[in-house]
């Protein structure tokens, strides 16, 4: 047992790959060999990665069963791993989804099977790899090998349009990296007086506070999260996964939304805020507003879709748009949150690509419009996707409503961020948006009020329309007259808001605004349920379709355990993550010259109110700071001494 | 015996079982076990729930029974709990989810005797039996959410249970959503509470309201987000659009979850969480306005519709409209004992349509119906006693819980929140005394085209069929329908010699209520006769209307002029539905679709990625241009590149040389020297 005690973590990296090298020798045609022993393998990897989780201790926030080893001496690159509570949740995760994505191979499936599974052990060891590198060398190497067994399985395995998928997906991806590489570099390089070379992220860690970056690292911490936004993907960097996922086999969507994405947000706390925390709470402002665009805007997207799978990948960018909302929150909760929504969303979306596998290996289209009344052949088909999609819209008792709520909550309360905009500019803009949207709505409604007059809403469309445009008259010339004083309507509304402290804030603003995609998440998810299910069985061909086999039986009842017993016990997972990312927030807030938000006593606490937010900048002193050519970046700025470091030399 | 705690987890979680049991081997058991299986649980719960209420109503017993089961979500501050707590509130609810439940459960059986998913049903009853628990046990916010979006999705799945009809699901789906926007008030409500007092439990927050932590602007945000909330779970306007067509669904399922139970939850939970509304007189009077909008409102369009479940449906949103109206001002014991009065007298009507609908092969509407209380008596005689309860018959239950609300809303502006309703509380009476004239009319209606108005008008092979229901169907009747005699009792006013018992019964839970002080009786028989007259007349316009046959007159009124106009706007329902259509969803869907879908993500953002493609396979051609694989041109191009070359090689050189005679120490001679190596 010396070997397991020093080296696990590279065992479980390295046994997918080496089960792979195996395969090789395994012979072409025999489909079912080499599924069984790939299950058999990664049944072992599970194994390795519980003994992992056995050995971990929550209680310690630094990196655990951590081995090093010299690589290239002369460039400070070395072979070092190590796991947190980070990434110890994402590594049971990428362990648990693999025999499962191997079972469902046996129908979905059918040619170069021994080499489906070399690619799926090849990327298995990838993600293992960059998510247990402490050295950023390392990390880049894993990062990169996940690519090429992801752009082979969709290539070869996918669908009609399969080659423009990958290509866009591998593409896309490795223009981020490729700056990040440079990134790498040139973080690797500032630092070479303090010592020489090095890549380890727990000695730059340390350096990098001390290294005169300057002005370089926004640019830094730019190209590190281009890549990490681009694999998370955050709008409006998101195109190729819809193209990725519908044309990806169903495996192939698995572990992409499963775990590959997953990479990007962890790669957002591990890589680009912990090491460039000044540079990040900069981008953080228009960071957060991308990730609430995400959030509706994938939500609404997917409500329109015709095609499952797409409509599924687009729910992907709303979740993740909750992820990286508690991420970029910096507060204990909502980052915890963020945390056990990876993995509340690798478990319901991956479980959700898999149902659409069943359905598209039975009818070979995807296409909503195709089904209907399913619920009548295939009952237990039904159950499992309804509890899926329930639990994928964040219904409490299920997993995905702890995360959710806890990244609301943290979100929420997040403070002393340098965020605050005056509440005049926050006015004016809703009032803007307000204006900007309503009369959108109007040219869109007028539009479809037109061709409606023949129909038989002849008479009500006239009413409506004269309400329409009363209701838009007031939209439209109500600001203009509040802000000139009259506005009898508009203007207590504006003290009442001016009055609320919750409100003066963006974050609350934003995650109230991300809440709405709760509404959405129902919209497009029901709209699926009631498209597949509900209904006659109108179309013949799926009078005969079979339900779900004993195999797919198996497949989907450690789905249904997770996402029940997350949803009801999440303790223990949260009680693993939850020091390890105190001790992240606390770090980047530290090191961005943020208040940090302590573990409260709460006893005392509960009794006493705060009289008024210390960190909410006075909006005059604001106002009178000299605008710098930076100037519109340093007015977000929390200005302490410890930041000072933008200033022009 | 076990300890009280015990006995309350024990509650919540045998419904639990219940479903669990009949959900996953129910199709494979006999009926009759699955159906004492839902019933069995459903009554051990109530009668644990008797157990617990003779606890809280013992002269030493404890104020309140809480039991933390776990640790659900570990936060920084207060942790999130699973617990329960039975207090004098939520104990009467138990008593009601459970009692009426049980009696539901039991019609249900006979009810459901041929539907051929039996045991699903079941299930989907338990389970919501099981969550409506939670949201009334539940000892903090989220386990009241818990139970608040869990009776929704059981409420989601039955209204859509014969999923075979697209619309009826579609129903299920349009509820699913209504309630999940006013969900997204609830969720905000809590995160704005959270960040205020780091306390979600509700004795964290009664202790801060209490103390004075909450100031006015954030009791205002909070009451008004939360009153979306019960809005949506209450059908109020205006998110009541989902409540009429959850009429979809089985009858006993209308009663139990869209009239006693489920769509209660908005009142109890501004009753469990009186001491925050109380501290905004804006959110105090939104909600009374809301509630007496909604009354009057849902009442008008309840008085043409011809289906008897649709005109009981928006019976039940006005209903719950007098509830928010005594909630708003202050007078929760009111709002609670209207909320049980109510869930006897509607069920019993429910179950009493279902009865009628049930001996009329599932026909639904009144114009074919009549005549009927010969053949179908017992029910009859219940539905009778019920609709005599709601149109407040005097000393009838109905009678006695909606004067209490009238009366405290006449009176709002006299108590502790005179302020507040100075100027509104008469025009709040007014609209309640208006809705109560309009009840009294439409289930007058009802009755009369339902059992009276001449013979059957039904097809004959409809009519050769109608029998009385059996006893499973007719027992929940009588005791819904001796409920509703009854129930008023329990608070006889003081006027009448009565304690008001139920509302002294409530206080520890939810204050004095409206504070009026002093002898009004004079005034209370004044409105009380006010009330009842009102009604009367409107039951004797009905009687002249409906009672022999459709008076003529009534067709003559609606078929010119204003008649015509109003009757189909009622009859259309005020075009609500189309409204939110034009307005709301159509914009929406269009807006994804071609705004964001269509335009931004296809054109605008993969526009650009393929552009880039694009850009750098045609910067490729040019280099294309070069390696055509024509040897000619290859030498051509070697020619020109070697000439171009030379030409380079030998005119800077020239240049630079003269440079470096003239500065011979620079560095130009040591580039030039090394460009000709």
């Amino acid at each position: 047992m010396g070997f397991l005690d020093t080296h696990l973590l590279s065992l479980v990296i390295f046994l997918p790959l080496g089960g792979a090298l195996l395969l090789l020798t395994f012979p072409r045609h025999e489909h079912n060999g080499a599924r069984g022993f790939t299950i058999g393998l990664s049944l072992i990897e599970c194994l390795l990665t519980f003994m992992v989780w056995q050995r971990f201790d929550a209680t310690n926030t630094a990196m655990q069963l951590v081995e090093k080893a010299e690589w290239i001496p002369s460039m400070g690159i070395s072979y070092s791993l190590g796991i947190d509570g980070l990434s110890i949740l994402l590594v049971l995760l990428s362990a648990a989804l693999m025999p499962l994505v191997i079972l469902s191979t046996y129908s979905s499936i059918d040619k170069y099977s021994r080499e489906y599974c070399i690619a799926m052990l090849v990327l298995q060891t990838g993600m293992l790899g960059a998510f247990l590198a402490t050295d950023l060398f390392l990390f880049y190497i894993f990062w990169e090998a996940m690519l090429i067994p992801m752009y082979f399985l969709i290539g070869i395995w996918g669908g009609q349009r399969r080659i423009y998928a990958a290509l866009k997906f591998f593409l896309y991806t490795m223009g981020g990296s490729l700056l990040m590489l440079v990134a790498i570099i040139y973080t690797v390089w500032s630092t070479k007086s303090q010592g020489g070379l090095t890549f380890s992220w727990v000695e730059l860690t340390e350096r990098l506070p001390n290294a005169n970056l300057g002005q370089a690292e926004i640019w830094l911490f730019a190209a590190f999260a281009l890549a990490f936004a681009i694999k998370v993907p955050m709008f409006p960097f998101h195109t190729w996964l819809p193209d990725a996922h519908v044309e990806a086999p169903t495996g192939g969507s698995v572990i992409l939304a499963g775990v590959l994405l997953k990479l990007g947000t962890f790669g957002f706390l591990r890589y680009a805020m912990w090491l460039f925390p000044k540079a990040a709470v900069l981008f953080i402002p228009s960071l957060t507003v991308l990730a609430v665009i995400g959030i509706i805007y994938g939500a609404l997207v997917a409500m329109v879709q015709k095609d499952l799978k797409r409509l599924v990948a687009y729910s992907s960018v709303s979740h993740l748009g909750f992820v990286m909302l508690g991420i970029l929150a910096l507060e204990p909760t909502s980052t915890s949150g963020a945390v056990i929504q990876m993995v509340n969303h690798g478990i319901s979306t991956g479980a959700l690509f898999l149902l659409v596998g069943v359905i598209y290996e039975r009818r070979h289209t995807r296409e909503l419009s195709e089904f209907g009344g399913l619920a009548q052949v295939m009952p237990r088909y039904a159950l499992f996707f309804i509890i899926i999609a329930l639990s994928s819209m964040g219904l409490p008792g299920l997993n995905g409503f702890v995360g959710e709520f806890m990244i609301l909550l943290g979100a929420f309360q997040s403070t002393g961020l340098p965020l605050a905009l005056t509440s005049g500019d926050f006015a004016s803009a809703g009032i803007w948006l307000l204006q900007l949207s309503s009369l959108l709505a109007i040219i869109l409604i007028l539009r479809k009020v037109w061709s409606l007059q023949s129909a038989e809403h002849g008479q009500v469309t006239f009413i409506f329309t004269f309400i329409l445009s009363i209701c838009s008259a007031f939209v439209l010339v109500g600001p203009p007259l509040a802000t000139f004083g009259g506005g009898l309507l508009i203007q207590p509304l504006l003290e009442f808001r001016a009055s609320t402290q919750p409100f003066r804030e963006i974050f609350a603003l934003l995650s109230a605004l991300g809440a709405l995609g709760v509404i959405f998440a129902a919209v497009y998810l029901l709209i699926a349920v009631q498209a597949l299910f509900y209904g006659e069985l109108k179309n013949k061909k799926n009078q005969n379709l079979k339900d779900l086999s004993g195999r797919e039986t198996l497949i989907f009842i450690p789905f249904i355990l997770a996402v029940i017993v997350l949803g009801v016990y999440p303790k223990p997972c949260l009680d693993a993550i939850q020091p390890t990312v105190n001790a992240y927030v606390k770090h980047i807030r530290q090191g961005a010259g943020l208040q940090v938000l302590d573990k409260k006593v709460a006893a005392p606490k509960k009794l006493q109110r705060k009289p008024s937010r210390p960190t909410t900048l006075p909006t005059r002193n604001i106002k009178q700071l000299k605008v710098s050519p930076r100037g519109k970046l340093l007015r977000r700025l929390d200005v302490t001494k410890s930041n000072r470091i933008f200033k022009e030399k | 015996m076990p300890s009280p705690e015990q006995c309350l987890s024990l509650a919540v979680l045998l419904p639990l079982l219940g479903a669990t049991f009949n959900g996953l081997w129910g199709h494979r058991l006999p009926r009759l076990l699955v159906s004492w299986l839902a019933c069995g649980t459903v009554l051990s719960a109530f009668a644990l729930g008797l157990y617990l209420f003779g606890l809280l109503s013992a002269d030493a017993g404890p104020e309140q029974i809480r039991v933390q089961l776990f640790e659900w979500i570990p936060l920084a501050t207060h942790s999130i709990h699973v617990g329960f707590n039975a207090d004098h509130l939520s104990i009467v609810m138990m008593l009601v989810i459970t009692g009426v439940g049980f009696l539901i459960h039991l019609y249900s059986v006979g009810y459901m005797s041929h539907d051929p998913a039996f045991a699903r049903y079941f299930a989907y009853l338990n389970l919501f039996t099981f969550a409506m628990l939670i949201l009334v046990l539940g000892d903090s916010l989220p386990i009241m959410f818990v139970g608040w979006e869990g009776v929704g999705l059981c409420s989601y799945l039955l209204i859509g249970f014969w999923y075979k009809d697209i619309e009826k699901s579609k129903a299920g789906k349009k509820a699913f959503v209504v309630n999940r926007i006013g969900d997204v008030g609830f969720i905000l409500a809590m995160l704005i509470l959270f960040r205020e007092l780091g306390t979600l439990e509700f004795s964290g927050i009664k202790e801060a309201a209490l103390g004075g932590q909450i100031s006015v602007a954030v009791a205002t945000a909070v009451g008004l987000l939360l009153l979306l909330g019960a809005a949506g779970k209450s059908a109020q306007v205006p998110l009541y659009v989902w409540l009429p067509d959850a009429m979809a669904g089985p009858t006993p399922v209308s009663a139990l979850i869209h009239a006693a139970t489920m769509v209660t939850a908005g009142v109890y939970m501004s009753a469990r969480l009186h001491f925050v509304f109380t501290l905004s007189p804006v959110a105090m009077l939104t909600m009374a306005s809301i509630g007496a909008i909604t009354a009057l409102f849902a009442a008008t369009i309840g008085l043409v519709q011809n289906d008897i479940k649709k005109v009981l449906a928006y019976s039940t949103v006005s209903q719950l409209g007098f509830m928010f109206i005594a909630a708003g001002v202050g007078a929760y014991a009111a709002a609670v004992f209207h909320l049980v009065t109510h869930a006897f007298f509607k069920a019993c009507l429910f179950l009493g349509s279902g009865s009628v609908i049930h001996a009329m092969s599932d026909e639904q509407d009144m114009r074919e119906m009549g005549g009927l209380w010969r053949k179908l008596p017992i029910t009859f005689a219940t539905f009778g006693i019920a609709t005599l309860a709601i149109v407040g018959f005097p000393f009838l239950s109905g009678f006695i819980s909606k004067d209490a609300i009238l009366w405290s809303a006449f009176s709002a502006d006299a108590g502790s929140f005179s302020s507040t309703f100075a100027p509104y509380a008469k025009i709040i009476w007014g609209t309640g005394v208006a809705a109560a004239a309009l009840t009294a009319f439409y289930m007058s209606r009802l009755v009369f085209l339902t059992f009276f108005s001449g013979s059957l008008r039904a097809k004959p092979e409809v009519a050769a069929h109608v029998h009385e229901s059996p006893w499973t169907m007719t027992l929940p009747l009588i005791v819904l329908a001796l409920l509703s005699i009854i129930a008023g009792v329990a608070d006889w006013p003081h006027v009448f010699g009565g304690h008001n018992t139920f509302t002294h019964w409530l206080v520890p839970a939810v204050g004095t209520g409206t504070g009026v002080s002093g002898d009004h009786a004079r005034t209370e028989y004044i409105l009380m006769t006010v009330a009842t007259l009102v009604a009367l007349s409107s039951f004797a316009l009905a009687f002249v209307l409906y009672a022999k046959k459709i008076h003529p007159a009534l067709g003559r009124f609606t078929e010119k002029g204003f008649g015509q106009w109003l009757h189909i706007r009622l009859f259309e329902k005020w075009h609500i539905d189309e409204l939110y259509e034009i307005t709301v969803l159509k914009p929406l869907e269009w807006t994804s679709r071609l705004v964001l879908f269509e335009g931004l993500d296809k054109r605008i953002i993969d526009g650009l990625v393929n552009f880039t493609g694009w850009l750098a396979r045609h910067l490729g051609v040019l280099g294309q241009l070069f390696h055509n694989g024509n040897i000619q041109r290859y030498l051509a191009i070697f020619v020109i590149a070697a000439a171009l070359l030379l030409y380079g090689w030998l005119t800077p050189y020239q240049q630079k040389t003269e440079t470096s005679l003239l500065q011979p120490t620079s560095n130009t001679q040591m580039v030039t020297s090394k460009r000709i190596d």
